[in-house]
């Protein structure tokens, strides 16, 4: 039972991570390699806010404040810096600003990690019946992952700019030709992703320790939880990075934890097999 | 009519350029130049797949590792001499680039670099976790080996036999890069529905891109192994992949030849010697990608290409 907790909380942060992903590839159709190093800002802006005591809503303003400004930093070069490159060329851009984070952190903190304490509720463990106790920073992580999916539904399903967002997306010049400000939104898709990323980091701390390499640990799970969304999928990138999470901890007990990246492959596989252009999406071949 | 021998003369005289110059360096900047060569072999791989063939794998890595872990492996279990070992790992690396190919006949862009980068991951478990065959985390220690004519094979002698089949290995590229073959790779990318319509069996090809990168990258593999004196595994991460597709993609990522021996002479030689900025190395390392990216979005070989053809269509 904590294990299927455990599960569905380190799920509940692929989840974030591809909902990232998924918006930002959506509307600029570039595969965000630094997702992960987004995180990792997220997280250390937390640790930092948190160990000068500062109060949990600073606490959690400040690594999403961070995450978009980092999502913006994104903007500017993928969509100023580099407009005229072709797909791959801005795809190696975002791998290049990764590279630049992580040597960036590791220059500030080191590679040790820094232990951070959970968010709003700090180390407590709760009871969940028959002597199982499970940390509440799991809850604290599916709660939160389900609030963000719904405001997020929400922004996207009923506000102007949650349908503008999808318009450019679907198509940037039809949406140009509406009156729908197109480099606006995209630079929205970059900050939703940033900030995704960072409550994303600011979840994640408590359970890995922060340390400049841990969003590229998450990069790849969320990747697949993304691919199971089809990439196009909202709602099918956190249902993936639930089972993929669950899927990973059971995996972990039941035959040790060197092979939990063979498993998160042999899901990979047997999705793309099954349905290669993913679960929840329409039945177009994606070739991008 | 052009000479038949024309590509191996050629070929011999650049690898003998490339002996000479190893030999003319003083012995940190030689050995600098050896694994620069080994670079160049990768890339040419990295870069006909990705940029020739179009298709984005980040398996690169495995295949170096399994040249090193392989060819090492044979010569500690079954001590047959180095001129065994090679071939049998390039061979082997060579069936799996095909078989990877193979199993990614389904997939494009970036789903085909997840499950690539997927098969690294695994083959990374693999070595971590095979014991003594593998040698774990700390990998195996290169046995000293020799060769025919050459006699013991030091430090030196893998620097110049390196050089030399990057000399060999850059020319025998450009040939088939522009063999039916290679242009029928192009056309796959460009446009891969034309090229079936005009009867090239694109899965066929695709399948052979995958296998002679592979095979570049596993006998690049082999050397690496000698230069270094072991195979861990930490060589052989995704980092490194992602070093691999930079060089490429900096060099340019066309038929140009030009394109692989500039990318890893700017993103890895160029930082080495700046080697005294210690710790900003990595900040370096990103900040001259990130400019390359911005300055000469399709890469140095392209921008020298549209330079050139300005200059020529000038009256």
């Amino acid at each position: 039972m904590s294990l299927l907790v455990g599960g569905i909380a380190i799920g509940a942060v692929y989840a974030l991570v591809a909902i990232g992903l998924t918006l930002i590839f959506r509307a600029t159709g570039v595969i965000n390699f630094a997702q992960g190093e987004m995180l990792m800002v997220g997280a250390y802006a937390y640790v930092l806010l948190h160990d000068r005591g500062e109060n949990a809503v600073f606490q959690i303003l400040g690594p999403i404040a961070a995450g978009a400004v980092v999502g913006l930093i994104f903007f500017f070069v993928t969509r100023i810096l580099l407009r005229r490159a072709a797909e791959i060329t801005i795809v190696i851009g975002t791998l290049a600003i990764s590279i630049l984070l992580q040597a960036a952190a590791r220059l500030e903190f080191t590679d040790n990690p820094i232990r951070a304490v959970p968010w709003l509720f700090g180390d407590r463990d709760v009871s969940i019946g028959a002597g199982t106790t499970v940390s509440i920073n799991a809850f604290t992580v599916v709660a939160a992952t389900l609030c963000v999916f719904a405001l997020l539904q929400w922004l996207l399903g009923s506000t102007t700019y949650g349908k503008a967002m999808r318009a450019v997306a679907e198509d940037a010049r039809r949406a140009a030709i509406t009156g729908i400000p197109v480099n606006p939104m995209l630079a929205l898709s970059w900050v939703a992703g940033g900030v995704l990323a960072a409550i994303a980091g600011v979840l994640l701390s408590p359970i890995t320790g922060v340390f400049p390499a841990m969003g590229a640990g998450v990069l790849f799970p969320a990747f697949i939880a993304a691919a199971i969304g089809g990439f196009e999928s909202v709602f099918g990138a956190l249902f993936g990075g639930l089972v993929l999470g669950v899927i990973q901890t059971y995996a972990v007990v039941g035959v040790g934890g060197a092979f939990r990246d063979g498993i998160t492959f042999a899901v990979l596989v047997a999705v793309l097999i099954w349905r290669p252009q993913g679960i929840f999406a329409s039945a177009t071949l994606r070739t991008h | 009519m052009r000479f038949p021998f024309a590509p191996l003369v050629f070929g011999t005289v650049l690898g003998l350029l490339g002996i000479a110059v190893a030999y003319a360096l003083p012995s940190y900047p030689r050995f600098i130049f050896g694994e620069f060569a080994v670079l160049v072999i990768i890339t040419l791989g990295v870069n006909l797949l990705l940029g020739v063939a179009g298709l984005l794998s980040l398996a690169s890595p495995a295949f170096v590792g399994i040249g090193a872990n392989l060819s090492t492996a044979i010569m500690l279990r079954a001590h047959v001499p180095i001129l065994v070992s090679i071939p049998i790992a390039v061979a082997t690396g060579w069936c799996v680039g095909w078989l990877l190919g193979f199993l990614s006949l389904r997939l494009a862009g970036f789903y085909l670099a997840m499950v690539t980068f997927g098969f690294l991951d695994v083959f990374l478990v693999i070595l971590n976790e095979g014991g003594d065959l593998t040698g774990g985390g700390y990998g195996l220690i290169v046995p000293p080996s020799s060769l025919p004519l050459l006699g013991p094979v030091t430090l030196d002698v893998t620097i110049a036999i390196s050089a030399f089949t990057a000399g060999i290995a850059i020319v025998l590229v450009r040939e088939v890069q522009r063999s039916r073959i290679g242009r029928a790779w192009i056309a796959i990318k460009d446009a891969p529905v034309a090229a079936e319509m005009q009867g090239i069996d694109v899965a066929h090809l695709k399948t052979l891109a995958f296998a002679v990168s592979s095979a570049l990258a596993t006998l690049a593999g082999t050397y690496q192994a000698l230069l270094l004196g072991v195979t861990n595994p930490s060589a052989y991460s995704l980092n490194v992949s992602v070093a691999h597709l930079t060089y490429a993609v900096v060099g340019g990522m066309s038929a140009s030849i030009v394109g692989p021996i500039l990318g890893p002479l700017l993103l890895f030689v160029v930082p080495e010697v700046f080697r005294a900025i210690g710790q900003y190395r990595e900040v370096f390392y990103g900040a001259i990608l990130l400019l390359v990216l911005v300055i000469a979005p399709n890469g140095i070989a392209g921008t020298l290409e549209a330079l050139t053809q300005r200059t020529r269509s000038r009256p």
